[in-house]
């Protein structure tokens, strides 16, 4: 009997070459590549009307400045709109350097190429930009007024307005017995791997190819574009994904402007280019996300049951918006949370400011959405002076409800519709985990002894496993390697491990003898990223597939070497052999050689498949008309609409009113998405998913200034937790398997990080009484807070 | 690539006289290292030509083409230039412009822009002081860096880059390079 991998804590087999220093990140190739730094504007918005590098000329080892004048071609052309949408009605893109305008302190004005690092930085020091400063727009609040435009032709910086709805929401609130009005925001943050961006290219004059390498989350969108702007035919580019330390939502934005001087440079100079980010420059170039400003109205009944609920809100989408309107959608789309809502609409209108582009951020508009419908769930509790748990049993779509239709369209272009979940389950399981019902006993033994403890709640569906496709390659080689190919990428979340665990519990391998690359267009070169929590969902379903496909060619193979049946044979241990016979087989790697029908044998083995090794039939050919050689195949995984997974946290805060600091004293997570290929890779996905929510609770904002200058450009001045600020949730996981793919796996990279804010907001306004409508909440805001309603009375 | 590039020059009458002399202008620009006459008053020109990290033999003519106007077209291992150098309202602008390709060409424009002022600024200021540079091919071009800059640039390793031609009125002019000893 085969040991099952699904399932399994297999240890990961990345971890072996990361924690020695053997990994292959970015910046370790390329020493002897010139170097690439770039001059930025110090400006959030300014017309350009000169530059001079008169005083560069002077640095020796300066290769060449670029300006936006140099740019040939479609790389004069201002960057794809990535994700366009009908509803947005005035996209705008960058250029890859600016071209008379810049419209965020750190777009790239020119680019330097160097002998090293220091000396193109000496060089950009030395350049002289000359600008008009105009006026800049700062903040949803100055963006909505209109009386300055970022973009001249964008009327009242609006890019975008969307109105999705479910029944009639203000009818149902019109005639409510109970309504309320509430206005909630969270303010922006941004990814900040531990790793910045990065990108090496090298021009392969002999060859006529590019082979580029960058910290990306999607290499075949890197290649399309880099292939489709410097003109080139897709297959002359090579895009290879290093090793890299984090994404988590920034790397997926492509072309960074980086991503195309780079390999242009490259190519016009003869020499390999590369280009470190350094963190100032992640603060100031790469994109951020969260700034939501939304106002709430909600009608709901006596015992707490929603009847309509409509939510208008404003997205800040910085200079740019490559990426559409996709953020706001998906914040519209899982508000609704776990609720069974039959009345709700929700608008929004997406505005341009003068501040960094805004993209997905780990969460990607979800934490936004379920601070919104769990800070309303909490008023309705609060207002009916029912329990907040209750509330919300109440509104819980049952488990027999599935599949739930909302009647709009997601962020996938597909309709919203819940698969499969158990959220009265996970309630149940979240209130024991954290102790809810004993809880108002230890909150007021702790108040009489001076201490103030709070306990809150937060629910999330989260749509995971997003299309179109993903696709894998598996190959069983003559030496009994079973190699494995996928399109996506991988910035820690261990599929050179579950992959593996895949295919092995498939082809009946040791996952030790599985090779998994990733985001490697060499290797796999149709794919679309790594992003909303979809790489288990899709690229596991595909190599599934595909390792499917080789079984099933490795029985049949293996059937007529060994005179059997294909029904009567199994594989374990690599060895394809008769059921109840395990000394009646044929290794895979042997399968592997009669595979691939041979005129020359390279070694002993492959005799095997020689012209003269077997007798054959004269009226067959070598290699049939519907088969191919070798054992290997190529499937996809293409799903016809999101899987939902769901969870709730539950956290016991303690506040000190003296300091206002917020200490987390318990904190517990219930999680679904569905059967875990392996649960400790899931745990490490949502503690650091719940270190990111608490950041964003508590530490994390951007702190523009009124004329768009960001004073916390560095971990000096933005707070990143550290171990002491993130507790080690307690987590249970629940399992309702999706109708919708092979595996029944729904995803899992986001999950920790969506609830936080909410259920540390209700948990702090529970100890300490002050209603919590914007997070993230410092200990001197919290401080003011408490202050002002002492004040109050 | 083209070039295109205006900005203000002082060439006072005894600079123009000085440019109507083929051997003064010479000693005023380091880097030439031989200035023939030719036909109708072009030149022919060879020097060792260094703009940032590109540096080689270069050789070319200089045409006049009207008492403006003049061609500069050559070319060698850093590249072809192919530009005219005129002379606008009254002789206190220089504009010049043209096609560079060849190495020289991927400094890009920022850079060979700067060049080209850096070289015209240069020519005229070594006319006007009368006097030839220094003969070491390694002291610094700039006519007007402070002292403490000079000296932390030579610490650096030779002295950077001078740039290519410049023209002003009714005179030839005679375009000298610096050889720069690459530190790497």
């Amino acid at each position: 009997m085969t040991t099952q991998w699904f399932g399994e804590r297999v240890e990961r087999r990345e971890d072996e070459r990361l924690v020695r220093g053997a990994g292959r990140f970015l910046d370790d190739a390329g020493h002897d590549a010139l170097a690439a730094a770039f001059v930025r504007s110090p400006h959030a918005h300014a017309r350009m009307t000169g530059i001079d590098v008169s005083d560069a000329l002077d640095v020796d080892g300066l290769v060449a400045v670029y300006t936006w004048d140099d740019l040939p071609g479609r790389l004069a052309d201002p960057l794809p709109l990535l994700i366009p949408h009908p509803d947005l009605t005035h996209p705008r893109t960058q250029y890859a350097l600016a071209r008379g305008e810049v419209n965020h302190v750190g777009e790239a004005v020119a680019m330097v190429v160097a002998v090293d690092r220091y000396v193109a930085e000496d060089a950009a020091d030395r350049i002289v930009v000359d600008y008009e400063p105009l006026p800049a727009v700062v903040g949803l609040d100055a963006a909505r007024a209109g009386d300055r435009l970022v973009h001249e032709d964008v009327p009242g910086n609006v890019a975008a307005v969307t109105t999705q709805q479910l029944g009639d929401a203000a009818s149902a609130i019109a005639v409510a017995p109970h309504v309320l009005e509430l206005d909630l925001a969270m303010e922006r943050s941004l990814s900040s791997p531990l790793e910045g961006r990065g990108v090496h290219a090298r021009w392969d004059d002999e060859d006529g190819r590019l082979r580029l390498r960058t910290s990306t989350q999607t290499s075949t969108g890197v290649r399309a574009a880099v292939a489709n702007i410097l003109g080139l035919p897709d297959v002359a580019v090579d895009v290879i994904t290093p090793d890299v330390g984090g994404g988590f939502g920034t790397k997926v934005v492509h072309p960074y402007p980086e991503e195309v001087l780079v390999p242009w440079a490259a190519r016009l100079l003869g020499r390999e280019v590369k280009w470190v980010e350094d963190r100032y420059e992640h603060f100031v170039s790469a994109t951020h996300e969260r700034g939501q400003q939304h106002h709430v109205r909600v009608g709901f009944d006596g015992d707490g049951t929603i009847l309509g609920l409509e939510v208008d809100f404003w997205h800040d989408t910085g200079a740019y918006a490559p990426y559409g309107i996709v953020l706001p959608i998906i914040t519209a789309t899982q508000l609704p949370g776990p609720y069974r809502h039959r009345n709700y609409r929700v608008t929004f209108t997406s505005l341009y400011t003068n501040t960094v582009t805004v993209t997905p951020y780990r969460g990607a508009g979800r934490p936004q959405g379920c601070f919104v419908m769990e800070r309303t769930m909490d008023r309705i509790a609060s207002a009916l002076g029912l329990g907040r748990d209750e509330v919300r049993a109440r509104n819980l779509i049952g488990p027999d409800e599935f599949p739930y239709d909302f009647h709009m369209t997601f962020q996938d272009g597909r309709p919203l519709i819940y698969d499969s979940g158990d959220y009265p389950g996970l309630l149940d399981r979240v209130r024991e985990l954290v102790g809810w019902d004993d809880f108002a006993a230890e909150q007021a033994a702790a108040l009489a002894a001076g201490r103030r403890l709070g306990i809150g709640l937060a629910c999330y569906v989260e749509g995971t496993g997003v299309g179109p496709y993903e696709g894998a390659h598996v190959h069983v080689e003559t030496n009994g390697r079973v190699m494995v190919a996928t399109g996506l990428t991988s910035q820690g979340q261990g599929h050179e491990t579950v992959f593996a665990q895949i295919v092995a519990d498939e082809l009946g391998v040791d996952p030790g003898d599985v090779y998994v690359t990733t985001g490697d267009t060499r290797r796999f070169p149709y794919a679309v990223g790594t992003y909303a929590s979809r790489a288990a969902v899709m690229s596991g379903n595909a190599v599934a597939l595909a390792a499917r496909a080789v079984r099933a060619k490795a029985v049949r193979i293996a059937a007529e070497a060994l005179e059997a049946a294909p029904d009567d044979l199994e594989i374990a241990g690599g060895v394809v052999h008769v059921r109840g016979t395990p000394t009646r087989g044929i290794p895979l790697s042997q399968v592997a050689v009669l595979s691939n029908p041979l005129r020359y044998s390279f070694s002993k083995e492959a005799q095997a498949a020689g012209v003269f090794a077997s007798p054959s039939d004269p009226d067959v050919a070598p290699v049939p008309d519907d088969d191919e050689p070798g054992l290997e195949a190529r499937d996809y995984y293409s799903p016809v609409r999101s899987t939902f997974a769901s969870g709730m946290h539950a956290a016991v805060v303690e506040v000190d009113p003296e300091l206002g600091t917020v200490a987390i004293r318990r904190y517990a997570v219930v999680h679904d998405c569905g059967p875990l290929i392996n649960p400790m890779i899931v745990e490490g996905q949502i503690h650091g998913g719940v270190a990111q929510g608490v950041a964003g609770a508590l530490l994390e904002r951007m702190a523009y200034d009124e004329e768009g200058n960001l004073a916390n450009a560095s971990f000096m001045d933005f707070l990143m937790p550290y171990l002491s600020e993130v507790p080690t949730p307690e987590i249970a996981h629940s399992e309702t398997p999706s109708p919708l793919n092979p595996l029944g796996i729904k995803g899992a990279g986001e999950a920790g990080v969506i609830p936080v804010s909410a259920c540390l907001a209700a948990a702090i306004e529970d100890a300490v009484g002050v209603r919590m409508d914007r997070m993230p909440i410092s200990p001197p805001e919290l401080w003011v807070a408490l202050a002002a309603r002492e004040a109050a009375g | 690539m083209r070039l295109s590039t205006s900005f203000p020059v002082t060439a006072p009458p005894a600079v123009l006289t000085a440019l109507a002399d083929p051997a003064q202008v010479a000693a005023a620009l380091p880097g030439c290292r031989s200035v023939e006459a030719g036909a109708n008053g072009r030149l022919v020109v060879v020097l060792d030509l260094s703009v940032a990290s590109v540096s080689g033999l270069w050789s070319g003519t200089v045409t006049p083409v009207d008492a403006d106007t003049v061609c500069i077209a050559g070319s060698g291992a850093p590249g072809n230039v192919d530009l005219t150098a005129r002379a606008d309202g009254d002789r206190t602008r220089l504009t010049v412009e043209g096609e560079v390709s060849g190495p020289l060409a991927t400094a890009g424009t920022a850079v060979l822009t700067a060049a080209v002022r850096r070289l015209a600024d240069t020519l005229l200021a070594n006319l006007a002081a009368g006097s030839a540079p220094s003969a070491s091919p390694h002291s610094t071009a700039r006519p007007d860096a402070a002292p403490d800059a000079g000296a932390a640039i030579r610490q650096r390793g030779p002295a950077g880059a001078v740039a290519a031609a410049a023209v002003v009125a009714g005179a030839v002019v005679v375009v000298r390079w610096r050889r720069r000893r690459s530190a790497r």
